[in-house]
């Protein structure tokens, strides 16, 4: 499926990029989307982030997740 | 879902408005208020002159409302504001304002301390905190 992810912060300037299309194919029942982003963007390994997925936060989904947005979060610094 | 997020710097002026208009509310015996203030941190000899922050807004802001839910199912609260600011804030200027307002003083002192804590923890808000050589790090709350 092609799901629209979004990269914040410290994220979004070492990609260069806010967001990008991406095509996720799923050959098992549960999916690990940190592992994937690390096998796509390497320059992500040693970087501390958590992974939303449609605003709450997880890193696996399944067959039957709908996915509406996949956002990559940095530490995060507010107040 | 209301925008907790105020362009800028937070302004003494609009704290001092905010406690205005909770005058007519003759129920509330007791407010506390946390105000979060950019420090100008020494880092690597660097002093910070300002903050630029930026957000998931949407799912901050589900986060803040969150957060107010829970609030008032724990403390037996009358009122409750959250505003947090986006885009640079100097220095020395105000980036966070926590209203909290209840009959008695004992809910807003112990819930202010959960607000503002939770708020640390789970909102999505990032800071670049930037140097005078425009330079910058990214802010992580520890």
């Amino acid at each position: 499926m092609k799901v629209t992810v979004h990269y914040y912060g410290l994220l979004a300037e070492r990609l260069a990029k806010t967001s990008e299309e991406v095509k996720i194919q799923f050959n098992t029942d549960e999916f690990n989307l940190r592992t994937y982003f690390e096998n796509r963007n390497p320059e992500l390994e040693g970087i501390s982030y958590q992974i939303a997925v449609n605003q709450e936060l997880t890193e696996i989904v399944n067959s039957k997740t709908t996915i509406k947005e996949i956002s990559l979060l940095p530490p995060f610094a507010g107040g | 879902m209301k925008n907790c997020f105020r362009e800028g710097a937070i302004t003494p002026e609009s704290i001092a408005s905010s406690i205005t208009h909770h005058q007519v509310k003759t129920n509330i015996g007791a407010h506390q208020i946390f105000l979060g203030q950019v420090r100008s941190d020494l880092i690597n000899d660097k002093e910070v002159v300002a903050i630029d922050y930026s957000a998931h807004e949407e799912m901050a802001n589900k986060v803040f409302h969150e957060i107010r839910e829970a609030a008032f199912d724990k403390y037996d609260l009358t009122c409750m504001h959250i505003y947090h600011s986006k885009g640079i804030v100097k220095s020395g200027e105000l980036c966070l304002f926590v209203f909290v307002s209840s009959k008695h003083r004992k809910m807003v002192q112990e819930s202010i301390v959960y607000i503002v804590e939770e708020i640390k923890e789970k909102a999505p808000i990032f800071g670049k905190e930037l140097f005078a050589d425009d330079t910058h790090v990214w802010k992580e709350n520890k």
